[in-house]
């Protein structure tokens, strides 16, 4: 029988992991019985689900934007190496 | 002639992807826009270089999508090795929150929210962001990597060098840490 730290471990786990088949049972039969687990699964599953819709909007449409600055930033340090590496000298 | 077409080139990438490969980096480096500007850097620079070799075969969006996954692993791996980052397996800090019979030591409470208007609320996301960043750093690392980056557990540890187990445990931890901050910071206010 488990006792809360290790449910609180197992239910980690089966979001990594394929739980075997005793320790999917053992975690059932606990959370059967203990509310404060069945509370504990509920916020992890809450916080999934958002970290799920977070990793969704990054890859789609996310706002952020590089900001002007870092942009023109980006393009001097690129063209710095890229001008110099093909062949011209820089201009002195 | 050649150096102008070159630095076209460069610009043209950085004009149509350089905001998606932001965006991209950023999600994986739990939000560290300056990182996440030198990421985008070197992955346009390395795409320079390599230029002659890509010829076509994708998308070049996919193509730089690529390049920048192996720069953001790397640099995490090398994060961790230059700072030593070495959490012990056995002390376990999760005992903060279990007594020694293995029960709560504080009775987790349900939280009455739905994650879509959760989502949706620009102060919880704050909240959740200051909470990710108070992770020690190699649980931040490997948590943003795997839930926010959405990397499989092998890949993430062959590129930290860590174990299938070490990576368990520090999910675990991580998970632990956000709920417990998640409950202090937020859902406690309403208690």
């Amino acid at each position: 029988m488990y006792s809360c730290r290790q449910a609180s471990r197992i239910l980690s786990d089966a979001l990594e992991r394929r739980l075997t088949p005793m320790e999917w049972l053992n975690l059932r039969l606990h959370l059967t019985i203990c509310g404060m687990c069945r509370s504990y699964a509920h916020n992890v599953r809450i916080l999934e689900d958002v970290l799920v819709r977070l990793r969704q909007q990054v890859d789609g449409n996310g706002t952020q934007q590089l900001s002007v600055p870092d942009r023109e930033l980006i393009l001097r340090n690129l063209e710095a190496i890229t001008g110099h590496a093909s062949g011209e000298p820089p201009e002195a | 002639m050649h150096q102008q077409d070159d630095q076209e080139l460069v610009a043209s990438w950085l004009e149509a992807h350089g905001d998606y490969l932001f965006r991209f980096a950023l999600s994986r480096l739990a939000g560290d826009t300056e990182q996440a500007r030198d990421m985008v850097q070197e992955t346009l620079l390395a795409a320079w270089k390599g230029r002659k070799d890509f010829a076509g075969r994708s998308a070049v969006r996919t193509w730089l999508v690529g390049i920048l996954k192996h720069k953001i692993t790397d640099h995490i791996r090398l994060q961790i090795r230059s700072r030593q980052l070495r959490e012990d397996v056995e002390g376990d800090p999760t005992s903060d929150w279990f007594g020694a019979d293995g029960h709560w030591l504080e009775a987790p409470k349900a939280w009455r929210a739905n994650p879509e208007s959760l989502f949706e609320d620009s102060d919880f996301r704050r909240v959740l962001q200051r909470c990710l960043d108070a992770l020690p750093a190699l649980q931040r690392d490997v948590f943003t990597l795997r839930e926010l980056g959405g990397e499989d557990s092998g890949t993430i540890c062959n590129s930290c060098n860590i174990t299938a187990t070490h990576l368990h445990v520090l999910m675990h931890r991580a998970r632990m840490a956000l709920r417990s901050c998640l409950d202090l910071n937020w859902f406690g206010r309403s208690a």
